[in-house]
């Protein structure tokens, strides 16, 4: 039996924002991902890649509300299928904060080819000696490996290169741009290739461009990301684009454009017609199982039922700042020298978070703040109601139609300076 | 008490996540403390006991990829990177990566403090939103006082707690009391009277009241001669009321006294003109504003554009002249001749006196004045050129009241070239000191030194101590009692123990000398007209200079190269402050002309400070091989002893950059010439022209620089001897 110190010194772990459940199983989610989280975006996700094999999917949403946890979710299912999904981590692989169409379709040209390889599946043999050319051609001498996993590697190495430092980078796209054949062309030929095995490629990380860049990529380049290749592709888009007053033109390209957001989970039920809310005891469930599914193996009795309550409610049902949420508490509780976590904890740990916010209040958000609590609407593209967005001050939840609603520490401080006006 | 509070927390908090990779971002109040903060908080957490890895500051492309690398390398149970980025470049670049590479900081080895200041929080909660959902918490850091005070009450406890061993062991790391170096001797103070809005005018009904108000005045100041004996007087405008004749018989009246009952030589009297000094009735048919920086350079660069709105000052010049001196520039100059320099107790103070009422005439005035940004440009080249320590700018009218367009770099020059700024006009005391990145100043507004005795009436008298860095100020106001001018409580009403005085800090900073400036201004330039299309947009974008979709962009190029000009000038001052060895005088050491290496010292130093400032202001994706020549030229200009005449860059004939005059022994002068490309006969023909111009300055120094900007990012830079067709040995240094 571990003792107090040691269980709270693990539950800080699993509660930090940085912990990824996956972390712990090598391929896949790991125990403690609660798939119900996302139950109706994921379902309409996977009845698109049931349908439409060329489907070109986006997924966006606010911080933390489990985007990247829902599609390597989604990929260990359809690797279950049999399907060939190339889960690109674009991060990993390629310099986010200045990335060229070059490297995106390369990173995934490179996952693509060692997923033919793993699975096993015949990759035909004229389309590997036309990657293996085109290699060649990029490289400008011979001698690059022949099996498809010698050329994810030799791809791999030019994208790490070319991470580096910026001078290489520019010189890639140059040589790939002009020297040989497009890129996009080679990964749209392999794609045809292995059709059979319906292929899905999921770019994750474009969230991670800066606003600029992404409108760019997105909304002022002709050729979208991935929208001509064949297949499926599902790319992470940064949340700013949807409220892009063009956003809507890449409904053309991509098929749940209209539909791109991930909710936050559901606290609450709205009442559209009565523009009411009132608690949903399933969003509520499902968030305690989140929390449960990290706390129970350390030990489920250390944290006070009341106390998930407490976090859950002041969370507002972001996933990764009901886990601050609970971290917080957690040093709380210790600082305390308690052995529980108890609703004392919680409340404390909301407080320091409404005075966070208050860190970052700018009085522009005043009216805006207001009306989201008064009719659940949140207005306008400007740049205010991104920050709001991005710093989690309004959370957006989805049934039918978006609705916006305040986390607690929001609602305190919002009270508060009502009460000093 | 609420910091101990705080650390309980932060520390239990780093207790709990040891092992586990965890962000933690602690905000400090400003950039200048962050050093402090750091070393205090590497002591506070050491006394816990936490074995904490100082990661030390963060390199301006270093993200969380290269953290979690350096964690790796070190075994610590926290680790602590302090990141201070310059702005606007290298924050905006800084927030893209730490956002882009948010997930790599899953690497990390175990819990990271990273300490940023309040600006570089704002900029990543707009720029970086998703990087701070990652952390686990975002604290601010209490002040440095009670940084201390807590490591101290630490310190106190660990000694009692521990052995004597461990305990003496630890006030050696955190630098304890028994290692203080022995005090200096108390610095004299340079003593000033400021005095502002006298408003002086013949009249009738109050000329009791008028006269009672300064004779108080007069007397006081002649009474506290003995205890304060003032060396510097300066009076920020409004001495008249209508800026006629009549008035200045007056106004000349009374300094002439104050002159006599202080002591303090016309010399050092210095005053600038306010808005109640112009003569309205001139002025009425004159240009009433500027419209635009085009129009202000040529007003403030021509002496003949000024010439008629320099007739409303007639009066007030012909008087001052005839008191002070007929070469005083008292306002009426602008740029460098606007700056004086006295020599007082060993420090050379720099006085600059600004007119902001050019374009005063009635009511109205308030954004439509201009001070002139070429004017405290030529002023901040002299002053740095004459080597002040200490620099004081006079202006009637507080920034605000400045032309839009010149207001917010007007004030943020100031920061960087001034150390104490003076002013008044508004008729109410106001006193605050400005710290900022660029350094900052104390701004001080004296009150009406007379506007009807039923009003508030003052005036500050002030010591300055330029080694120290810091401004005393002690308030006076008038009471109509026995004695007329006394001590004011209200202004700083928190300093009893001061005796109702305040002093003031002032932040360090490093001024360029002029020629230096120049050869940043080109660097500019040649980086942003080098700049293809997609660099200059990111360079717009990192300003957030570009235009919405739909709208047509204008052009922007005299903007951001302003910009790219004052983020290099930062960037060089910051390589400058940490390159420097020794030189506490805040002068920047220079290499003189006599060692007998001069040259290859001073070619390895520029080099090295080029490369550094190119690195630090966060634009190497846009410099350029020329960029970094000219980045180069200033910084030879700035570490070696001049003249340092650089000619022409890389192309002519003649030579390109002169070292020494012409009066002096070859072995005291150099010539240098500068090429962009690496390539062989390149090289070849440089030797040759070397050669030529070795017969023309025979005997002198020699040498070839390189520049190439993939170099510069993969090695060194080095210094070898070559020798040319003819046979003389030249040094090459390659960039």
């Amino acid at each position: 039996m571990q003792d107090a110190r040691a269980k709270f010194r693990e539950l800080t772990r699993v509660f930090d924002p940085i912990y990824k459940p996956s972390q712990e199983a090598e391929r896949g989610p790991g125990s403690s991902y609660v798939p119900e989280a996302h139950e109706r975006y994921r379902g309409q996700l996977e009845a698109s890649l049931d349908l439409n094999d060329d489907a070109k999917l986006l997924v966006a949403g606010q911080p933390g509300c489990g985007k990247t946890t829902m599609l390597l979710n989604v990929t260990q299912a359809l690797r279950q299928e049999g399907r060939i999904v190339a889960f690109v981590d674009l991060e990993a692989q390629t310099a986010v904060q200045d990335l060229g169409s070059v490297e995106m379709y390369l990173a995934a040209m490179a996952e693509l080819l060692s997923e033919a390889k793993k699975s096993a599946a015949p990759l035909p043999a004229g389309a590997l000696a036309m990657c293996k050319s085109w290699l060649e051609r990029l490289q400008g001498d011979g001698g690059v490996d022949g099996d498809a996993q010698g050329l994810a590697d030799t791809l791999r190495r030019f994208l790490s290169a070319a991470r580096e430092n910026p001078l290489q980078r520019a010189e890639l796209r140059t040589r790939a741009q002009h020297g040989a054949n497009d890129p996009l062309e080679v990964l749209s030929r392999l794609l045809e290739a292995l059709r059979l095995q319906r292929p899905v490629v999921i770019l994750d990380g474009l969230d991670k461009l800066p606003p600029q860049q992404a409108h760019d990529t997105f909304l002022n380049d002709k050729r979208k990301p991935m929208a001509e290749a064949p297949g499926v592709a599902i790319l992470t888009i940064p949340l700013s684009l949807v409220y892009e007053p063009t956003f809507n033109v890449l409904s053309e390209r991509y098929n749940n454009a209209d539909s791109a957001v991930l909710p936050a989970v559901r606290l609450w039920d709205f009442d559209g017609g009565r523009r009411e809310r009132q608690r949903s005891e399933a969003g509520v469930g499902i968030l305690r199982r989140i929390v449960e599914a990290r706390v129970d193996p350390i030990d489920p009795r250390i944290v006070l039922p009341g106390a998930v309550d407490r976090a859950i409610a002041g969370s507002g049902g972001n996933i990764r700042e009901l886990a601050r949420l609970m971290q917080s508490s957690v040093v709380k509780a210790h600082v305390r020298k308690g052995s529980f976590i108890e609703p004392q904890d919680v409340e404390a740990a909301i407080a320091d978070q409404r005075e966070s916010f208050r860190r970052a209040y700018d009085p522009r958000f005043l009216p805006v703040l207001e009306k989201v609590r008064r009719e659940y609407r949140l207005e306008g593209q400007g740049e205010v109601t991104k920050q709001l967005l991005y710093g989690l001050w309004v959370i957006e939840y989805r049934n039918g139609i978006a609705w916006y609603s305040l986390p607690d520490p929001v609602e305190q401080l919002l009270q508060q300076l009502e009460r000093a006006r | 008490m609420a910091s101990e509070r705080w650390f309980e927390e932060l520390a239990a908090r780093l207790d709990l996540a040891q092992g586990s990779a965890s962000l933690l971002v602690v905000v400090a109040e400003s950039e200048a403390v962050l050093e402090g903060a750091r070393s205090a908080l590497v002591a506070l957490l050491s006394a816990v006991p936490i074995k904490v890895g100082d990661l030390g500051e963060c390199a301006p492309n270093a993200g969380p990829g290269r953290w979690a690398e350096l964690s790796q390398g070190l075994a610590a149970e926290v680790h602590l990177l302090a990141a201070a980025p310059p702005a606007p470049f290298g924050v905006a670049a800084f927030a893209g990566l730490v956002n882009a590479e948010r997930e790599l900081l899953r690497r990390l080895s175990g819990p990271l403090l990273l300490l940023i200041s309040r600006t570089t929080e704002q900029v990543l909660r707009q720029r970086a939103p998703d990087f701070l959902t990652w952390a686990s918490q975002v604290v601010e850091l209490p002040r440095a006082e009670e940084l201390s005070a807590m490591s101290r009450k630490l310190a106190s406890r660990t000694r009692r707690a521990g052995d004597p061993q461990d305990a003496g062991q630890d006030t050696g790391n955190t630098g304890g009391t028994s290692k203080i170096p022995p005090r200096p001797p108390p610095e004299e103070p340079i003593r000033f009277l400021h005095l502002s809005d006298l408003h002086l005018r013949p009249q009738r009904l109050k000329r009791y009241d008028q006269d009672r108000v300064l004779r108080g005045l007069l007397q006081f100041l002649e009474a506290d001669r003995a205890r304060f004996p003032l060396d510097l007087v300066f009076l920020t405008g409004d001495l008249a009321h209508g800026g006629k004749a009549d008035e200045y018989a007056l106004a000349g009246e009374f300094l002439r006294e104050l002159i006599d009952v202080t002591g303090v030589a016309p010399a050092r009297v210095f005053v600038v003109p306010g808005n109640h000094d112009v003569d309205r009735d001139v002025g009425r048919w004159l240009l009433r504003t500027l419209s635009s920086d085009e129009e202000a350079v040529r007003f403030f660069m021509e002496e003949e554009s000024r010439r008629f709105h320099a007739q409303k000052l007639d009066a007030y010049r012909k008087s001052m002249q005839a008191l002070l001196g007929a070469d005083r520039p008292m306002g009426l100059g602008v740029g460098a001749e606007a700056v004086e320099v006295v020599q007082l107790r060993g420090a050379r103070i720099a006085v600059a006196s600004f007119n902001t009422a050019w374009f005063a005439q009635a009511d109205d005035d308030q954004g439509r004045l201009w001070l002139g940004e070429p004017s405290i440009d030529g002023a901040e080249g002299r002053i740095a050129d004459e080597g002040a320590s200490f620099a004081i700018a006079l202006m009637h009218h507080p920034f605000d009241e400045l032309h839009e367009s010149e207001r917010w770099m007007v004030e943020r020059r100031s920061e960087r070239v001034f150390d104490l700024l003076l002013r008044g006009h508004l008729h109410q005391e106001r006193t605050r000191a400005i710290a900022s990145q660029r350094g900052g100043f104390v701004e001080v507004a004296a009150p009406a030194a007379y506007q009807g005795s039923q009003w508030g009436n003052g005036c500050f008298l002030g010591e300055i101590r330029p080694r120290e860095r810091s401004v005393r100020l002690r308030p006076y106001t008038y009471a109509s009692g026995a004695d007329p001018w006394v001590l004011d409580p209200k202004v700083f009403p928190d300093s009893a123990d001061e005796g109702y005085c305040h002093t003031f800090q002032v932040p360090e900073k490093k001024r360029l000398r002029s020629t230096v400036g120049e050869s940043l201004r080109k660097a500019a330039v040649a980086t942003v007209l080098a700049a293809p299309p997609a660099a200059r947009k990111e360079l717009e974008a990192q300003l957030d200079m570009l235009s919405p979709p739909g709208r047509a962009a204008g052009d922007t190029t005299e903007r951001v190269t302003k910009e790219v000009y004052e983020t290099l000038r930062a960037a060089t001052v910051q390589a400058l402050l940490k390159g420097q060895q020794g030189g506490a005088s805040g002068e920047i050491v220079q290499i003189p002309r006599s060692d007998p290496q001069f040259l290859e010292k001073s070619l390895l130093q520029a080099a090295r400070w080029a490369r550094v400032s190119a690195a630090a202001s966060g634009l190497l994706n846009s410099v350029t091989s020329h960029t970094l020549e000219h980045m180069f030229c200033s910084a030879l200009e700035a570490v070696l002893e001049g003249p340092v005449q650089v000619l022409s860059l890389s192309q002519s004939e003649g030579p390109d950059v002169l070292i020494g005059s012409d009066s002096e022994a070859p072995e005291r002068r150099a010539v240098i010439e500068l090429r962009l490309e690496v390539r062989g006969d390149v090289m070849r023909a440089a030797l040759a022209q070397l050669d030529a111009q070795l017969t023309a300055f025979p005997g002198v120094h020699a040498a070839l620089v390189m520049s190439e900007v993939s170099l510069a990012e993969a090695s060194a830079a080095s210094v070898e001897r070559v020798t040319t067709p003819d046979g003389h040995e030249v040094l090459l240094l390659r960039m």
